[in-house]
């Protein structure tokens, strides 16, 4: 019985784990529909919306819950809309190697510029639910977590309706697929590219949001970027259900071999999955099979 | 008219030059101002800015403004080298106070002793003090006095039943082996030993694995930031057992991250800002006042460091002769810090050999007990 509450805790964990790494995916995944590039700051996206929201909103102005999650979500779309004119725009021309790398350097620049603007100290901020969680047979459950699976859920179901259905979300399939093929469509392809960043930055933001009461804001924070490429890499490029699934097996791979392999080497069994994808199986999961390179 | 306001101005000209002129003493200074471990760096720097004022506001050292140069080691052995090259061979400081790691410690040690330059180390590993050089004194807690510290205290309460928890930094690495050797030394071995990784955010198969072991203590060698999330995480996973914590869970930062989670939690520091010394009560407010924050434990030490290294130049007479200033340093005994230790070096250049036991009780880091090791 105490062994079932601890298998069913890892469970739990790798879930709400794998729930935030699906999460960072789906931001992930939303740049590489619209323009075919990864954007490898978006663990920093992440980490600035976390600032954002609990270093400057809570902590510095005193808003509550909603109004600065609204808040950062508009810095952020902002923020977005200004970073693609910054490290995308100048280079749409260029190879996406050439933009991927760009991106390294906005990540870069972002980290350090955090910690002038927000000192060194995590900031820690109680969120909507604080510490407290559920406790069913020896099973403790944050609700934070619960809310994150939730909130989950909710931008995953979005986004295969904005995708599938909207004019803008076939738009900007249309220009990831072929730019020049979308403008010549009457597409008017930067505008697309722009919207995109501005979502995909919000995604972040609200990734930073959700989990700033769990594992505080810091640099650190950022690292969450890593594992949601793995999640991406695992579930399938560009395909926005791989990526939640791909985060999943990424959170209870990490917990499970934490628990019966080693804890100290979590990390690089996870990375030698994702390296075991790459070589095997570069599609994912879910994606198709294509010619393309990155 | 013009001739006048001419010798006002060569007037006020020289008695600026008087007062400035005097070229300062420039004691060198290094931590973590970026990268991971930047809060250590920002709490150094802030108790170097007021020992900086304080130092001056005597008089300086021989007639001679003090000048303290902080230099970012970014936490890292060549980052600190670097930092290092600069204090000694641009600034030609006396000494330099500094790094609060171990690794950063061992990594510029040979180029002290090369150069005859001061190094009052802020790294706890042990064995910092045992590489036999005469030029390195340490002045903060070691690894053994804090672990031995928190067994005993422990085994005092009646406790049998010992987890591990550690980072597998150097920092944690040593404190592993540090604690089994101190259990060892009561007949005791811990039932599970787990390890993370700094930056690591999520404990929970670790903890999970704490819990299968069934101990009474978990001991947890690891940084502020994962302390405070191995607390809130032990508080749902494994709420009955006494934790044990590093110094950094002690700290004013530490105790607000955790929110709430560290109540009862028992650690080991030279420092707390509620020791009712009233030297300590007068730096803790004068800090708060200036910095909008309590000092933390590396604010005091280094604050204590720079004040002692002043007071050895005096005493030496000289800031050139850095033989001398060692000298000096080293007698001093019974020197009474803003930390609420008394110093007193001895023939290894540990700085103190004493350690208070510290609860977390509503919230604040109350002392509970002091622990002396001969």
């Amino acid at each position: 019985m105490a062994e079932l509450a601890i298998v069913l805790q890892q469970i739990v964990a790798g879930l709400a784990l794998g729930s935030i790494y699906g999460l960072v995916a789906l931001g992930y995944n939303f740049i590489f529909n619209a323009v075919g590039i990864v954007n490898l700051a978006q663990g920093d996206f992440v980490m600035l919306g976390g600032y954002i929201y609990g270093g400057t909103l809570t902590l510095l102005l005193g808003l509550p819950f909603l109004p600065a999650l609204i808040l950062t979500a508009v810095a952020m779309a902002i923020f977005g809309i200004v970073s693609q004119r910054i490290v995308y725009y100048p280079l749409r021309d260029a190879h996406p190697r050439m933009v991927m790398l760009s991106t390294i350097a906005l990540g870069i620049f972002l980290k350090n510029i955090s910690l002038i603007a927000w000192g060194t100290y995590p900031v820690s901020v109680p969120g909507l639910f604080g510490q407290r969680g559920l406790r069913i047979a020896g099973v403790s459950i944050l609700y934070q977590y619960i809310f994150i699976l939730v909130c989950v859920i909710i931008l995953l179901a979005v986004q295969q309706f904005f995708f599938r259905k909207t004019t803008l979300g076939k738009s900007m399939r249309a220009v990831a697929q072929d730019r020049l093929a979308a403008m010549l469509m009457g597409i008017d392809a930067y505008k697309v590219i722009a919207i995109t960043f501005a979502y995909s930055s919000t995604l972040a933001a609200i990734g930073g949001v959700l989990l700033a009461p769990v594992f505080m804001v810091s640099q650190v924070l950022a690292n969450v970027g890593l594992k949601g490429f793995a999640a991406c890499v695992i579930g399938g490029w560009g395909d926005i259900t791989g990526a939640v699934i791909g985060g999943l097996v990424v959170g209870l791979v990490e917990v499970f071999s934490a628990s019966y392999i080693s804890s100290v080497y979590k990390d690089a069994i996870v990375f030698a999955i994702l390296i075991g994808f790459l070589i095997f199986r570069p599609q994912g999961i879910l994606g198709r099979a294509t010619e393309e390179s990155l | 008219m013009r001739r006048t306001v001419g010798l006002v101005l060569a007037l006020v000209l020289m008695a600026t030059c008087a007062a400035y002129g005097a070229q300062p003493v420039n004691i060198g200074a290094m931590g973590a101002i970026t990268g991971g471990s930047a809060i250590s760096g920002e709490q150094a720097s802030q108790g170097l800015a007021l020992a900086e004022e304080d130092i001056n506001a005597a008089g300086g050292v021989l007639g001679r403004p003090v000048k303290i140069i902080m230099e970012d080691s970014k936490g890292l052995p060549t980052g600190g080298v670097t930092a290092a090259r600069k204090l000694i061979f641009q600034d030609n400081v006396v000494g330099i106070i500094g790094c609060h790691q171990s690794t950063v410690v061992m990594a510029i040690e040979p180029l002290a002793r090369q150069e005859g330059v001061i190094l009052m180390a802020k790294g706890s590993a042990d064995m910092i003090t045992q590489a036999g050089n005469p030029w390195v004194v340490r002045v903060r807690e070691y690894d053994t006095l804090a672990s031995f510290a928190k067994i005993q205290h422990a085994v005092e309460q009646g406790y049998t039943k010992f987890a591990i928890f550690h980072n597998t930094d150097q920092f944690g690495e040593g404190g592993r082996q540090n604690l089994i050797d101190a259990l060892a030394k009561f007949g005791l071995e811990p039932v599970t030993v787990e390890a993370h990784n700094t930056g690591d955010k999520d404990f929970t198969a670790q903890l999970l694995n704490i819990r299968r072991a069934d101990p009474e203590v978990l001991v947890v060698w690891t940084h502020g930031d994962e302390h405070a999330l191995i607390c809130r995480q032990v508080s749902q996973l494994i709420p009955d057992v006494q934790y044990y914590g590093s110094m950094a869970v002690s700290q004013w930062s530490s105790i607000q991250m955790a929110e709430g989670t560290s109540e009862g939690v028992l650690s080991t520091s030279p420092y707390s800002y509620l020791n009712p010394d009233p030297d300590v009560q007068v730096f803790a407010e004068r800090h708060e006042k200036r910095f909008g924050r309590k000092p933390e434990t590396f604010t005091v030490l280094y604050y204590d460091s720079a004040m002692m290294l002043a007071e050895a130049i005096r005493r030496a007479g000289t800031a050139d002769d850095r033989d001398k200033v060692l000298a000096e340093l080293k007698k001093i005994k019974g020197w009474k810090g803003v930390s609420g230790i008394e110093y007193s070096f001895d023939e290894t250049g540990e700085a103190f050999n004493q350690i208070f036991i510290i609860k977390i009780e509503n919230q604040v880091p109350v002392i509970i007990d002091k622990v002396t090791v001969k």
